[in-house]
């Protein structure tokens, strides 16, 4: 999903356009400050930066002029209540660069952030305004997820990877009536060390390199929903802190004597499946308990195969107007995607148009599918042949680099232990943070 | 406030009149919970108030 990075510091706006801006399809991140936005532009790549001309700290200016060279974003705007910005702005070179006088209307954001299009209407329901398909798994599942938003319950979201775990946490926080935002966090991508300042938050000086008083994951949660996902991957040891906010509602920062209210429903994610969870030790007993009070399993894709049209269009419908093309899916392309069973799921079925759509002839409107569907990480027939040859030392032939023995090693390896990366990391002897920049950088080189 | 400090201010608190009208309005669409709605609306009446207590200010041009 696409990134637009909203830099202002009046709060009123802020709560009010994000929600806008990730109905248009994007993910919205705020930054009320100079330096908060400076942090975000150096770690995410964005779409499209919406900024105040007078922020704490500093001005839009000083935003600009820290953006990193390989992460310009696709657009810049100004969006201010000053409407000298007409000449400050037409000094500014760059196509890409304009500015939307306060008050804006709605008609100005769309044309700024998606590009007209001329074409049929969606034919299919974004069910909670994210999710797609209508098959009896899914009308279950919205069912579901329909009475849990009206409560306060916490909820576990299981399923495989690729399901779409954040966007049913994404759901359950638009069909409730959470007054604050959604914020989520990778329990598996924060290190040991910084889960716990991630989560509470610290206070100035309060270990090495805390500069400054830093607000958790809870308290920027307040009042709306934290979403954690790969919560099996969070240590042992920090569980019983975490345990301790669920219970009181309250939460201290690291270095800190004060309790701080908060109040927030928490979503949390795994693809590990009960048995694992249970066996496995990966979660204490009594935190399983305070977070799966409404657990939700997702369908894998494979099981409801009569989504695939409808998630296939949607997909090609976002990609069209992005890139201003009018690809279309015929029958027999239909007829391909439906019968493969999709080890990757909903994530796959995305990567796998994405790529067709890259290599398809932009004169004739058609996609052209791989020849044959599959990925290092599948375990359907054809791909577990193909990894069981692979693993015979005859196929260690002279000639093929130590880079793509890597990444079949690990490939082979997720597959072993059924896409658990803390497991293969172990296996493999590298951190599950090396683990994961690994797949990163794959997952940007096949893109 | 100067004439300019006054403008700023209108068009800041107008903004959010019609940045949380087109969200209830969305909210409503995606049949969010009234609770929801009522915040949006509430800060639409809320910016409403904030503009009169701006417009009965008098202003002190000095430019």
């Amino acid at each position: 999903m696409q990134r637009v990075l909203l830099v202002d510091d009046d709060k009123d706006f802020t709560s009010a356009v994000s929600p806008l801006i990730e109905n248009m399809g994007f993910a919205v991140d705020v930054a009320d400050r100079v330096s908060e936005a400076r942090s975000y532009l150096a770690r995410n790549r964005y779409h499209t930066l919406l900024l105040d001309l007078m922020l704490p700290e500093g001005s839009g200016f000083d935003v600009l002029d820290a953006l990193p060279l390989d992460r310009t974003p696709d657009k810049v705007a100004f969006v201010t209540g000053h409407s000298a910005i007409r000449s400050m702005v037409d000094h500014l070179a760059g196509p890409n660069m304009t500015y939307l006088v306060k008050p804006i209307e709605i008609q100005q954001l769309q044309d700024l952030l998606l590009r007209k299009r001329e074409s049929a209407p969606a034919t299919y329901e974004r069910h909670f305004g994210v999710l797609v398909g209508e098959s009896p798994a899914m009308q279950a599942l919205y069912d579901m997820i329909g009475k849990v938003a009206q409560t306060q319950a916490n909820v576990l979201i299981q399923g495989e990877s690729g399901t779409g775990k954040e966007l049913v946490a994404q759901a359950v926080h638009n069909a409730s009536a959470a007054q604050g935002p959604l914020v989520a966090a990778n329990c598996g991508a924060i290190s040991a060390e910084l889960i716990g300042s991630e989560l509470f938050g610290h206070e100035k000086g309060a270990f090495t390199g805390a500069v400054a008083r830093k607000p958790g994951l809870f308290e920027r949660a307040n009042e709306g929903t934290l979403f954690l996902d790969e919560v099996t991957e969070m240590p042992i040891d920090q569980q019983p802190n975490l345990l301790r906010v669920l219970e009181t509602g309250k939460v201290t920062r690291l270095g800190g004597t004060t309790e701080l209210d908060v109040s927030c429903r928490v979503v949390s994610a795994t693809n590990r499946s009960n048995e694992n969870i249970a066996d496995g030790g990966h979660l204490r007993e009594d935190i399983y308990f305070r977070l799966a009070v409404f657990p939700l399993q997702l369908p894998p894709l494979r099981d409801r195969k009569q989504d695939i049209p409808l998630l296939a269009q949607s997909f090609i419908d976002q990609m069209n107007e992005e890139y201003a093309t009018a690809y279309a899916l015929d029958d027999k392309i239909l007829a391909s995607l439906q019968s493969y069973d999709w080890p990757g799921n909903v994530r796959e079925l995305r990567h796998t148009l994405h790529r067709a759509f890259i290599l398809s002839d932009r004169n004739q409107n058609t996609l052209s599918l791989p020849p044959q569907l599959g990925s290092p990480f599948g375990r359907s027939a054809t791909t577990t042949e193909q990894t069981q040859s692979s693993d015979s030392s005859s196929n260690l032939q002279a000639g093929t680099t130590i880079e793509a023995m890597e990444k079949r090693l690990i490939a082979n390896t997720l597959e072993a232990v059924d896409g658990n990366k803390k497991q293969a990391a172990d296996m493999l002897g590298i951190s599950l943070k090396t683990l994961y920049n690994r797949l990163n950088q794959y997952k940007q080189s096949e893109s | 406030m100067t004439k300019q400090d006054i403008h700023h201010k209108l068009r800041n608190l107008m903004n959010n009149i019609a940045m949380n009208a087109e969200l209830a309005k969305l909210q409503i669409s995606q049949q969010a919970p009234a609770e929801k709605i009522l915040v949006s609306l509430e800060k639409v009446t809320e910016s409403c108030r904030s503009c009169a207590e701006v417009l009965d200010s008098e202003p002190h041009d000095h430019g």
